[in-house]
This record gives structure tokens, sequence and C-alpha cells, in this order.
């Protein structure tokens, strides 16, 4: 099976080559005399500027006004021209390697200590509020309440500080809120905006045309209704809509998040996030989550933490709480919370690398902190 | 017809049922992670100069903020941001702390304080603010004291500030009682010295003329047990903090005793005597009295320690063949093995939170200071050098202090301390060689 290699011509197949011999026969013959019968295509028009021809004089009196470019060659600085950076010198005293102190001298005759004041420095601290100001020291001393037995001798430090008055320092942002205007017995009547009336009619409704609307004739009165027998009958059974099975099995496999989403429910609807996006987030908090400061006690606490994220992808700080602890005391509990909430919050001041599109699904974040590889083993 | 159509229903709810139970597995409720990796850095804090509230107050103010800074930076969990970073400067201790200024320069704690002094009186007042969330630490609190006690303001301000962030207990108001050593390796003179923490206000307790060994603290801090060679031999003496007057505690002839410890009451003292070639371990009172021998092996038994509870003691044996750890109730009785490593475990030191014991390891021609749980699990090296040795806690229990003596002929001992997790390795300064040291509780 194949393809002819011809032409059919007036019966006669004329190959493939004689078609080709006579094309380019006739291409060459063109360009040898093809030239006598056309005519040559206008040259493209020059446009010509008029000038005005000035002397030499003149030309210079230009350039004397025109103002001076002077570029100059960039210099050209050969590598050892190059200033070598400064080097700060150490100092010239040497420093003693840190775990060899400086050599003790030779003692001299080390006599008895002179009955030195070895107790700690004659203070006796007494620990109270600024507010009322600290009282003369009489007044101090008249405060302590001596003992009954014996006179004991005052603390040089006192063991327990008082507590301040409650701070007064705060922020200095004051948080206005919003005005609103206060309430009256009487229920407001809502505004309602309201469009302009619709025109009665559009259309211009004449006398002629009012009285085809006109009842004809007056209608008849009713007859008299018949007495009819109360007959209890059964409620009209509520007529089937033809529904296709198959189509009520589609819509109830598919329509179950919907349906869901309507009603309020903890399970947030949009997609999914994925397992990177988990990571993420969980990256970025292990690398805020400094426990280098927590006490070996709180190192032992594992809290869950939850609250809540703006859609700028940043905690919301008053939302933050302490959801479960196990292990530690109540206050390594406090510590471990105080940790991870710093964690949060530090690492939330740019705004979580959370994916935009997935609000519904971190909108609410619990965190577990625990720090089981973290601890002291 | 019909059943096709019901044949059909069922495969097609059966198939996409799951689907739709899949997808409302997926998540439900908020967005649940766990972090279990975080990070281990210094706090950055910021303790701008303390105010001074009258001129009088003006050296001192900065004085008592350097102590601070010092304090806190040297206990290893913070980190000072310099006061050049600064952009909010503290004028006035009652002045409204603008929260974001700190947060600006990511300082996570931020101590705020006043210093006045009247007379030779000196207040120093002092408030810690969490920056991040925008509220006071606490409350704020004051001390009063006289001007010479300024340091020991300093600390309590730095003990309160850590133990608020923290969570742990305070130690910076705290003494050190310890041997301090001049001269070369084989003509030593030692004496018992004793100074703040952090190396301060060092003062000497005894002379040279005899070598002192093994100074102890009481609970209440205002005596020490220590032994000297005064007499020739060994012999344990009590000294009086405050008066540096001391009274020889056994004078039993024929015996050796050295290496005393109080016990938790501050009454009962328990230490080692050797007695025709056996050392066993003894108890008595501190006031004298009768001793009651709590081993009883050919071995020798020393360096013994109480637990916080007072209720077992842990002590230093060779009965297994070399030097191992044992743990014993206070009245004696059966000792029980708790190291069982390679190489030799002395020096025990019960915690003073009762959750671990430092030791002394020597193995491979190194020395360790180590700590393990009382059960003698949990073993962790938290020092390795020529030669380490002597642990003493911290009050709070979370730093230890130790010596170290560098090698060759002219070697000398210096006081090194360390954190329980065996960060913060830092050499505590004395003027002289230093030794033996021993923390004392918390002052009062």
């Amino acid at each position: 099976m194949g393809f002819p290699h011809g032409i059919a011509l007036g019966g006669n197949k004329i190959s493939g080559t004689a078609i080709s011999g006579l094309g380019h026969a006739a291409l060459i013959g063109w360009v040898l005399v093809g030239g006598m019968f056309m005519r040559p295509t206008p040259s493209r028009v020059e446009t010509v500027a008029n000038v005005a021809l000035i002397s030499a004089d003149q030309f210079s009196a230009l350039q004397s006004i025109a103002p001076k470019t002077v570029i100059e060659p960039p210099e050209v600085q050969s590598p050892t021209s190059e200033e070598a950076p400064k080097v700060v010198a150490p100092a010239d005293t040497p420093v003693a390697p840190a775990d060899r102190p400086a050599p003790t001298p030779e003692p001299s005759v080390e006599k008895a200590p002179e009955k030195p004041d070895l107790t700690p420095p004659q203070t006796e601290v007494v620990v109270q509020s600024p507010e009322p100001p600290a009282p003369p020291l009489n007044e101090e001393l008249a405060v302590i309440k001596p003992e009954e037995t014996a006179p004991r001798p005052v603390d040089r430090v006192a063991p327990v500080p008082s507590a301040l008055s409650v701070p007064e320092a705060r922020d200095d942002v004051v948080k206005r809120e919003a005005t609103v205007a206060a309430p009256s017995d009487a229920p407001a009547t809502p505004i309602e905006e309201s469009t302009a009336p619709k025109a009665a009619n559009t259309k211009i409704v004449t006398e002629a045309e009012r009285v085809k609307i006109a009842p004809e004739r007056s209608v008849r009165p009713k007859s008299r209704p018949k007495p009819t027998k109360v007959v209890a009958k059964p409620a009209p059974k509520p007529e089937k809509p033809a529904v296709d099975p198959l189509q009520a099995a589609l819509s109830e496999a598919l329509s179950g998040e919907a349906t869901k989403a309507e009603t309020p429910s903890p399970r947030p609807s949009g997609p999914p996030l994925t397992a990177s996006d988990k990571e993420g987030l969980r990256v970025a908090v292990s690398n805020c989550w400094n426990v280098g400061s927590l006490s070996t006690d709180a190192q032992r606490v594992v809290v869950v933490i939850g609250f809540s994220v703006g859609r700028d992808t940043r905690p919301k700080n008053e939302t933050i709480r302490l959801i479960s602890s196990t292990g530690g005391s109540g206050v390594s509990v406090n510590q471990a919370f105080e940790t991870g909430r710093r964690a949060i919050i530090i690492c939330g001041r740019k705004g979580f690398p959370l994916p935009d599109d997935k609000f519904e699904q971190w909108r609410d974040i619990e965190i577990t902190f625990n720090p089981e590889r973290m601890r002291i083993k | 017809m019909k059943m096709r159509l019901i044949a059909r229903t069922l495969i097609l709810a059966l198939t996409l049922g799951p689907l739709n139970l899949t997808t409302a597995q997926a998540q439900t409720g908020p967005l649940r992670i766990e972090v279990t990796d975080g990070v281990i850095e210094p706090l950055p804090i910021a303790v701008p100069t303390f105010v001074a509230e009258n001129a009088a107050a003006a050296q001192l103010a900065e004085e008592i903020s350097r102590v601070v800074v010092a304090d806190l930076v040297g206990s290893g969990l913070f980190r000072e941001i310099p006061r050049e970073a600064h952009i909010a400067k503290i004028t006035s201790f009652d002045a409204a702390v603008r929260y974001a200024d700190w947060k600006a320069i990511n300082a996570q704690g931020l101590v705020t304080g006043a210093v006045s002094v009247q007379g030779k009186r000196v207040i120093v007042k002092f408030r810690l603010f969490d920056v991040f969330s925008d509220k006071p630490l606490g409350d704020g609190l004051q001390f009063t004291g006289s001007t010479d006690a300024w340091r020991r303001m300093a600390h309590k301000v730095s003990d309160a500030a850590y133990g608020r962030i923290t969570g742990e207990g305070p130690y910076f108001d705290s003494r050190v009682v310890f041997v301090s050593e001049s001269g070369p390796k084989d003509l030593r003179q030692k004496r018992l010295a004793i100074m703040d923490y952090d190396g301060a206000n060092v003062q000497y307790l005894t002379d040279s003329t005899s070598i002192v060994l093994g100074p102890r603290f009481s609970p209440t801090g205002d005596r020490v047990l220590y032994t000297s060679y005064e007499s020739g031999s060994p012999r344990i003496y009590a000294l009086d903090v405050a008066s540096a007057s001391r009274r020889v505690l056994n004078n039993q002839a024929a015996t050796l005793s050295f290496s005393p410890r109080f016990g938790p009451d501050g009454d009962a003292v328990v230490f080692s005597l050797a007695k025709a070639g056996n050392t066993d371990i003894y108890t008595m009172s501190v006031r004298g009295g009768a001793q009651t021998r709590l081993t009883s092996s050919p071995s020798i038994d020393t360096d013994p320690s109480y637990s916080p509870d007072g209720s077992q003691i842990v002590f230093e044996s060779d009965r297994s063949g070399n030097q191992q750890i044992y743990v014993m109730p206070a009245g004696g009785g059966e000792p029980k093995r708790i190291s069982f490593g390679a190489g030799r475990y002395g020096t025990p030191v019960w915690s003073p939170r009762g959750d671990y014991i430092a030791f002394t390891k020597q193995n491979k021609g190194r020395f360790h200071i180590g700590v393990m749980r009382v059960d003698g699990s949990e073993e962790r090296l938290l020092t390795s050098s020529f030669l380490d040795e002597g642990p003493t806690w911290a009050p709070n229990g979370r730093v230890i202090m130790f010596s170290r003596e560098t090698s060759g002929a002219t070697g000398t001992s210096s006081l090194y301390s360390v954190d329980l997790t065996g960060r913060n390795l830092k050499r505590v300064p004395t003027p002289l060689g230093a030794s033996d040291p021993a923390w004392s509780p918390l002052q009062k």
C-alpha cells in the first residue's frame, strides 16, 4: 500500500521530478527577465530638516554658554593600592585563662583575724509599703512588737518583704469605648430607609378602559348553605413529591457539610489544613518557646494553652488561656503557662504562618507545650 | 427497575458515607498541635538604672542596679539588654511603663527600682514587669536597711525577680564559707574565709597557722563546723560566725574526727571517726555528749550528709572494694549502695530540695562533679577537669559550687559554680586560691 508517485494530467502521469524542474525553470526565468515588467519601487522619501547655518564664532559662543559636563574617568585603583583593613591589635596585657586564677601572692605572715565584723551588714531591714512614706527610725522600732520572754535580736534584713501598694504604673494608652446613646424607656422605632413608592401604574388608564374593568353584572347572592354532616376526616396525607431516591441519596451524602455549617458546631468549615500547614505553625512556635529560664520543676509540666487568632494570623492575646496541665505544682504550672503564653505572643507578633483561605480551620488553636524532650534527665 | 434504583442508592450511600465521615474527622474543634522542641536561651531582661530619689542615693542606685544585673545574668538564665539600647528612660518609679518601647527591644522582663537615702538608711523599691503581657509580675516590694547593707538589698531584689520569673527558689542573698589557700602546693597555707555567694565581702575566720578542712554551715547559717589540725591531728571545731569564737567538738584521745556536717535540726552532727585504724560514721549533739556509731564495717566510711528531712544519710564507703555511695537510715542500719558506674564516687551531698545527690567522680584520670537521683538513677556528670571535687548546693538546689584545681606544681585551686543542667559553668572570684566551699542557707 502506498501513495502514487505522480499526478495524473490528461491521462498522462507527470513525475514529481518534472514538476520540480518546471517550477525551478520558471523561477529562474522570472528572476532574469521579470524585472523588465515591473516598475522600480519608489525610494523612501527622505525627510529633510531645515537647518540654519552658523559660523564657527557663533558655535563657539554657544558652546561657552552651555553648561559644561565634565565626565571624569573613574580612577582605577590597583589592588595593591587598597588599604588593608584595620585590625584592632589585641591588648598587650595577656588575658589570663578563665580556669586559672591569678597566681596567689606569697602570703606574708597571716595573723589571726582581728575580730572581724563577720556578721552580715549592720542593717535592720524593715519592709514596708512606700505609701505612706517611710516613718522615721524611732517609729520603725516602735512598730516592732517586742517578744514577751526576751528581746529578740532585730533582723538585719527582714526575711519577708512587704508588698508595695498596687502598682500605679500602667500603660498610658487610654482605652476609649465607642460612644453609645443612653437607652430610653420607649423602644426606639427603627428608621427604615425606603425607596420612593412605586407609581400606581405606568399606564394611563382611560375611562373607557376603566369601564371594561367594572363588573358587567352583579353577582347573585349565594344560596343558603346546606347543613352538612360533620365527619372527622383523616388529615389529608401530604402528597409525596416525586423524588428520585438516587437524587436524595446524593444530596444527603454531599450536603452533610453544608447542613451542619448552618447549625452551630465546633467543626470548622473550609478547606482542611495540610500537615505542612500544621508543621509550619509548630516550628514557628517552637522557635519562640524558650524553656531556658524555667525551673526544673516547671520543666516537668505539660500545659495545653488555647487562644483565638484573628484573620491577620495574629493571636488575640486576651484569649490566651490555660486549658489543662499535667505534672508539677501550682507555681510550676503557672511558670509553664507563662512561658507558653510568651511564646505565642512573641511568635504571633508578626503573624503565624497560616494560610489565609483556611481561616475557619485555625481561628481557634490549642497548643500542647510538652517539655519532655527539653527537661533535665 | 425499582430494585435497581434501591441498589444504586445503597451503593452510593455506602461509598459516599465514609467519605463524609472522614472529612468530618479531619479536624473537629480548634486546631491542635503539640510543641516538644523549644529553645534554651537566657531570657532577655532590661534593668534600667534605679531611680535615685534624692541626691544622696545617686551612687547607691547605680551600684544596686548593677548588682541586680550581675545576679540575674550570672545565674545563666537571663541576658541583659544593654542600657544603650533602651528606648524608654525610667525617670520616675511610679511613671507609667511604656510596654511598646520595651517590646521593641525584645525585653521580656523589666526590673525598675528606686533608691532613696535618709542619713544612714537606704530604701530600695522595685517592680517587675512582664513586658509581653503588658502587666506587672507580682506586687512591688520595698526593702529598708542601713547603707552598708545595700548589697544584701540588691540580692534580695534579684532573688524576688529570679523567683517570680523562673519559679525557682532564691539563692543570691547567701554566703559561702571556704578554705582560702595561699603559697606553693607543697607548703600551702589554709584558713577559713567567708564571703557573699558572688565572691564579694571576703572575711577570714581563722589564721593560717594550722590546716583547716571541710567547713560546713549550720542550717541557720550562724555556725560553722570544720576540721582543723591545730592539735596535730584532725579535730572537729564549731565556730560561731558572728564572733569567730570556736570550740573543739570532739577531743577523744586516740581518735581522728573529721568530715562533720550538721543535721537539719541544727543540733545533730554527723561525722567520721577513725579509731584503731577503722573509720566509721558517728553522730552526736553539737552541744557535746555521747556519740552514736552508725556504721560498723572494716572499710572507710566517711563524708556523711543528711537528707533534708533528716531521715537518711548518704555517705561514701570503700566496703565494696573501691569508693562508692551508700544511703542508710539516719539512725543507722543496712546501707544501700546507689552508685554503680565505672570509677570511684565520693563526697556525696544531699540537695536541699531532696531530689538529687551531688558527688565527685573519678574515672580514667579525670574528675567530675555529677548528680544522681537519690536512688542512684539518672546519673549525670556536669563537669570534667584535672581535679574537680567537693560539691555544695545553693539554697535553692539549682546551682552547685565546687573547687577545681589546675595541674602542675604551680597549680592552684579555685571555686566554680555550675547549674544543675550542666550549663553556666563559671568561676567564682576569690582574692586568693580557694577550695572546699560550703553554701549557707538564705540569710535571715
